[in-house]
């Protein structure tokens, strides 16, 4: 009785796996007569790279020095503290650098992609995580240099600080909420990825 | 190798292994526009991993551990903001048009159900690879990839139940 049941079972498994062994044969018959590349493709694939690197490095550098500009000029105009514009250029700066630093890693990490699949995923993984956890250090500083922003507005704008604080505040948190939500997402697509490999590394079959 | 001689044995390379790549990103997108992005992503990323492959591991091997680890890396705000250049298809895998796309768009589904590493080794068993190639592109043992294979196809036979 139990034999029986061992041999319909693997009967069935067969079967079934015989079906998908011919479904990916279907596919690879109809995929055989497409030419799916175009020069183009491969035009456009070969400078990748380059466009990459120089797109999120100019991206991020030209929006630093916009911002150190226009807050450089406004915040001296309206005769803020030394103090506050220092801490305001270091920390555009700052996160400037980290933004090309990540991408500069990231790109590196892209040409270990011939290693195998645990391992690229994890170091893959590791510097996405660092950079998310960087911007999770980076929530609180903002929220301090909004409180400084209200403060120092207070003392120099007179009658337009209120309006001006409200918006800045109100463009702020609504800013906040939906890159903490973004922020919260990665991490948590990171943290299923590094469940699995942790499975895999559990049942002691690592390389 | 000059430039124009890596780029033409380049394009040989992708050309051969084209369906395979498209088969890779099929299983790991959600439609048509996310399977065009990530066959640009793996291209882009072969192309530049193509100067330091000296051939220490198969050609094919090479590739599989790319798209792979492209497709499982990747997310969709991750998507390139560069230009988008469509594949020369005349067919939409995602459309029942069909029996032949029913019945592969049923396996996509059914695949596509599974956590990303399994899919990536269930891809490969499908492909006829042996446990030890498998162990060699997934970076675990080949006695892991059976235990492995022996779950996956339990998970896949209880989707169907």
């Amino acid at each position: 009785m139990e034999h029986n049941c061992i041999m319909d079972r693997s009967r069935n498994d067969s079967i079934e796996l015989e079906e998908m062994r011919n479904q990916i044969s279907l596919l690879k018959d109809k995929l055989e007569g497409q030419k799916i590349i175009n020069g183009r493709l491969l035009k456009e694939s070969m400078k990748g790279r380059l466009r990459d690197i120089n797109g999120a490095v100019w991206k991020t550098l030209a929006g630093c020095i916009a911002a150190i500009a226009l807050c450089c000029s406004l915040f001296i105009h309206w005769g803020m503290s030394a103090a506050f514009i220092v801490f305001t250029v270091a920390m555009l700066v700052f996160s400037a650098s980290m933004t090309v630093f990540h991408h500069w890693q990231l790109m590196n990490g892209a040409c270990l992609l011939k290693g195998n699949l645990v391992d690229v995923t994890k170091e893959l993984l590791l510097l996405k995580k660092r950079y998310e956890n960087w911007k999770r250090i980076a929530f609180p500083l903002i929220a301090a240099w909004l409180v400084w922003l209200a403060a120092e507005c207070y003392m120099n704008l007179g009658d337009i600080a209120l309006p001006f604080c409200t918006g800045t505040v109100a463009g702020s948190i609504i800013g906040g909420h939906f890159g903490f939500r973004a922020n919260r997402r990665t991490i948590r697509e990171i943290e299923d990825l590094m469940d699995e490999i942790r499975s895999l590394e559990e049942e002691g079959g690592m390389e | 190798m000059k430039k124009k001689d890596t780029e033409i044995e380049f394009e040989k390379i992708v050309r051969e292994h084209r369906s395979m790549i498209y088969s890779v990103c099929y299983m790991f997108s959600k439609d048509t526009d996310e399977v065009n992005d990530l066959f640009q992503e793996i291209l882009i990323n072969l192309w530049n991993g193509f100067g330091g492959f000296r051939g220490e591991s198969k050609v094919d091997t090479w590739i599989w551990r790319v798209s792979l680890n492209t497709c499982i890396s990747y997310r969709r705000k991750d998507k390139k903001t560069g230009i988008r250049v469509p594949l020369t298809m005349d067919i939409d895998l995602f459309d029942e048009t069909d029996e032949d796309t029913r019945q592969i768009l049923a396996l996509r589904n059914r695949i596509g159900r599974l956590k990303p590493f399994d899919r990536a080794i269930i891809l490969l068993w499908l492909e006829n690879m042996s446990y030890d190639e498998i162990a060699a592109i997934v970076g675990i043992t080949a006695k892991n990839v059976s235990v492995r294979l022996y779950r996956i196809k339990e998970q896949l036979k209880s989707m169907t139940e």
